[in-house]
């Protein structure tokens, strides 16, 4: 189906909805939950969950220019960089090894 | 803690924080969106008004994806919907990391601070939390989100014109960014509930993908974050009775 030019400025209002009413919804709960209660620990869990959940799924299942690297260089450079940032605590050390090996394997295949 | 710095100075640092990476990150990652959106069939205005007024990544290449493929109408706003259920447990989540409710706001002013409260922002508290108190954390955030906005519109609209302006095999690179960036800070959040919370949803999702499709973020994230609580008090009932 083909949309005209007002339907899909109504389909974007409905995205901007969709999405403004999540985050409405959040600031009218965040009110009823007490910080220290283990409800405010299970949200902030779920939270990081959700938010690792879908980068793990850029990852694997990536689309658009990503796609074109296959998924053993992508998964083996993220655990490097995984790895480093455990044993070393330095964000910008774990990226740049992680960054650079992918460059390598990237640009070999 | 740093006492001493005054306002002026943290919100710098935030922008400076920002611009160090995660924003050029974002932007190159909304550079990649606007390309496609123009490849949807949407008109400027419309590219950048996605982005201004949805303000979540994945949810709007889900959305633009949908409409290149002519979806019905439904599909694609339960499409948005779900790819950002989560905005609901981050803004919740980022209050409680600002202290929101101390901070003496309008209902307005949260909602206009909560807009762009998306995944780069809400890693970025996780990570800082315990460097700030939470009156400097809200200007640290408010000063980083500020540039990670205006990297995020300028790399959609410089998309929609030149989405040709990286070579294809840079820019593969550039949008690998984002998302190590991120697991990255979340490998090192504060509270070890929440890296292992992490882990959960990283191992669950992709295998949970191959039966529930787009629900599998939202499966992911429940069960990880649940089953995080569990092995949490666990330990805690077993340190008791060791005691």
């Amino acid at each position: 189906m083909i949309y005209s030019v007002s339907e899909t400025w109504f389909i974007i209002a409905l995205a901007a909805l969709a999405t403004g009413g999540w985050r409405l919804a959040g600031l009218l709960l965040a009110d009823l939950i007490s910080p220290e209660s283990w409800v405010m620990q299970l949200v902030n869990a779920i939270a990081h969950a959700m938010v690792a959940a879908v980068l793990i799924l850029i990852m694997v299942y990536p689309t658009g220019a990503l796609a074109t690297t296959t998924l053993e260089s992508r998964l083996i450079c993220l655990a490097l960089g995984l790895g480093c940032m455990l044993i070393t605590q330095n964000l910008w050390l774990s990226l740049i090894i992680s960054l650079s090996s992918f460059a390598v394997f990237v640009s070999l295949i | 803690m740093s006492n001493s710095l005054s306002g002026h100075q943290i919100a710098r640092q935030g922008a400076i924080d920002a611009l160090a990476l995660p924003a050029l990150a974002l932007g190159s990652t909304m550079l990649g969106f606007g390309a496609i959106a123009r490849e949807a069939g949407f008109d400027f205005w419309m590219t950048t008004f996605t982005t201004l007024s949805v303000w979540g990544m994945p949810g709007q290449i889900a959305f633009v994806g949908l409409y290149a493929t002519g979806s019905s109408m439904f599909l694609m706003v339960v499409a948005v919907a779900l790819a950002n259920m989560r905005m609901m447990l981050m803004v919740i989540s980022g209050s409680d990391m600002l202290k929101l409710k101390k901070h003496n706001l309008t209902f307005f002013q949260r909602v206009f601070i909560m807009h762009f409260m998306a995944i780069t922002n809400w890693a970025q508290l996780s990570y800082k939390q315990s460097t700030y108190q939470p009156k400097q954390l809200l200007t640290y955030y408010k000063g980083f989100s500020a540039v990670v906005f205006v990297c995020g519109m300028a790399g959609t609209m410089t998309g929609y014109f030149l989405d040709d302006l990286l070579p294809p095999h840079i820019l593969r690179l550039v949008i690998y960014i984002t998302p190590l960036y991120i697991l990255l800070l979340l490998a090192n959040a504060q509270q070890k509930i929440n890296r292992l919370a992490g882990l959960f949803g990283a191992a669950l999702s992709p295998f949970i993908y191959i039966l529930a499709g787009d629900w599998s973020i939202l499966i992911a994230g429940l069960i990880g974050g649940t089953a995080a609580l569990f092995v949490q008090r666990a330990q805690k009932t077993l340190q008791k009775d060791n005691q």
